[in-house]
């Protein structure tokens, strides 16, 4: 049974003719079945909750990447396969699963190649996509304690990676190589920003950044932990949208999802 | 700078990062940054030019273009470049060493098939004009190239 899921933002006018037509077709694909919308007094781990209690076997979310986020956060540890109507303008995520945007992704769900895909867990919160530090000035330590990694430049940024963030631009052999989301690995990516001076650029012919994969550190892990260095306030992201601050430990859950995904996925 | 055109690079420390402690990885690895401590790599190791290395080093094939304070144990191949300081002993199955290479340490070599040791001149500064003893060597002076098999 199928349970589908429409994010908020769902509801302005500009959306009514495409939620309809996508209904229409999930009718004519016999893939149909009851909708709940959500808005600021629901929660979607209880939504989801309640409707496999009520025989839900496929969630399928209707929204963006944040949609896809905290559905896939709502449904771990439950017996269910998530699906995916990508919606809206922030929808890298469905990209990489393979997924069409609006109308066609309803052709995909109807074939229901599933893959089982990890997931990071940070304390009591997970992260399907990518965890962000705000600040650079962060240590990470290894689970076991035997080495740490610091940045030694103020410009850096600095992710924990399941699929590759869209300011994470590596080689068409570097993407392929890492960021495989059911590998049983996270990336520590650590993204030097320097840019070289024009001066630099043409006197002295520096093109170490022409090589972009030369402006990254990538770790592949199992469980890491992250520190602030010293007194500084660092924030972490999860997925863009939850803020929680270190220490934290990461450690990553190998293959936790169902996702249907389409033939056009990136791993 | 990098090259992951080969598929079993696993992991990379860029530029501006430092390691700190004892870094183990089963697979192959490119170093642009900061290591001190302890590094050790079962596949391949290679180290930029603008890397700096305080530590010993083991791993199954390396090439150096950076800077190694520490003793370095290669199981099969070490290729030196021209850009390579290093200051440490050095212990590996083969060896190729560019013009241009700072050495500062004593260098042996063990066959794999003989089990037979051939000491390189230590405390040297590397030059086309290297001097080798007898045995199985074999010195290509035409690339400016030393290669010891």
């Amino acid at each position: 049974m199928y349970f589908y899921l429409y994010d908020a933002f769902l509801q302005d006018k500009k959306y009514t003719k495409l939620l309809s037509e996508i209904e229409a077709r999930l009718i004519d694909l016999s893939i149909q079945g009851r909708t709940t919308k959500l808005n600021i007094l629901n929660d979607i781990k209880e939504l989801i909750l309640d409707a496999v209690k009520h025989g839900a076997e496929t969630v399928v979310v209707l929204g963006d990447d944040k949609t896809i986020s905290k559905a896939i956060g709502a449904v771990v540890n439950l017996p269910v396969t998530l699906g995916i109507i990508p919606i809206g303008d922030n929808n890298l995520l469905a990209k990489y699963l393979g997924i069409p945007e609006g109308l066609a992704a309803c052709e995909v769900l109807s074939k229901r190649v599933k893959e089982q895909l990890d997931l990071g867990k940070v304390g009591n919160h997970h992260f399907a996509f990518y965890l962000k530090a705000l600040s650079p000035h962060i240590k990470i330590i290894s689970a076991n304690d035997q080495y740490t990694i610091t940045p030694m430049s103020s410009n850096m940024e600095v992710y924990i990676c399941n699929f590759r963030p869209a300011d994470v631009q590596l080689s068409t052999a570097g993407q392929k190589k890492f960021f495989v989301p059911h590998d049983g690995y996270l990336e520590v990516v650590i993204k030097n920003l320097r840019i070289p001076s024009l001066l630099n650029k043409i006197f002295l012919k520096d093109n170490r950044h022409q090589n972009q994969d030369g402006q990254y550190t990538i770790l592949p892990f199992k469980k890491i932990k992250l520190e602030a260095e010293g007194d500084h306030d660092v924030k972490l992201v999860l997925d863009d949208d939850r803020i929680i601050k270190p220490p934290v430990e990461i450690e990553v859950l190998p293959r936790k999802i169902n996702l249907i995904v389409g033939r056009e996925r990136t791993f | 700078m990098f090259d992951l055109s080969n598929d079993s690079v696993e992991t990379i420390v860029g530029p501006s990062v430092k390691i700190e402690g004892d870094f183990k990885s089963g697979g192959n690895v490119i170093v642009a940054g900061h290591i001190s401590g302890k590094f050790s790599s079962g596949a391949s190791l290679r180290v930029e030019e603008r890397a700096k290395i305080i530590a010993d080093i083991q791993a199954k094939d390396a090439v150096i273009a950076g800077e190694i304070n520490g003793n370095i144990n290669i199981e099969g191949h070490l290729e030196i470049l021209a850009t390579a300081k290093i200051t440490g002993d050095i212990q590996t199955g083969s060896l190729a060493i560019q013009q241009g290479a700072i050495i500062n340490g004593s260098c042996s070599m063990t066959h794999a098939k003989s089990g037979a040791k051939i000491e390189a001149p230590s405390k040297e500064q590397v030059t086309h004009e290297w001097l080798l003893g007898g045995g199985d060597e074999k010195v290509n002076f035409k690339n400016k190239e030393t290669f010891v098999k």
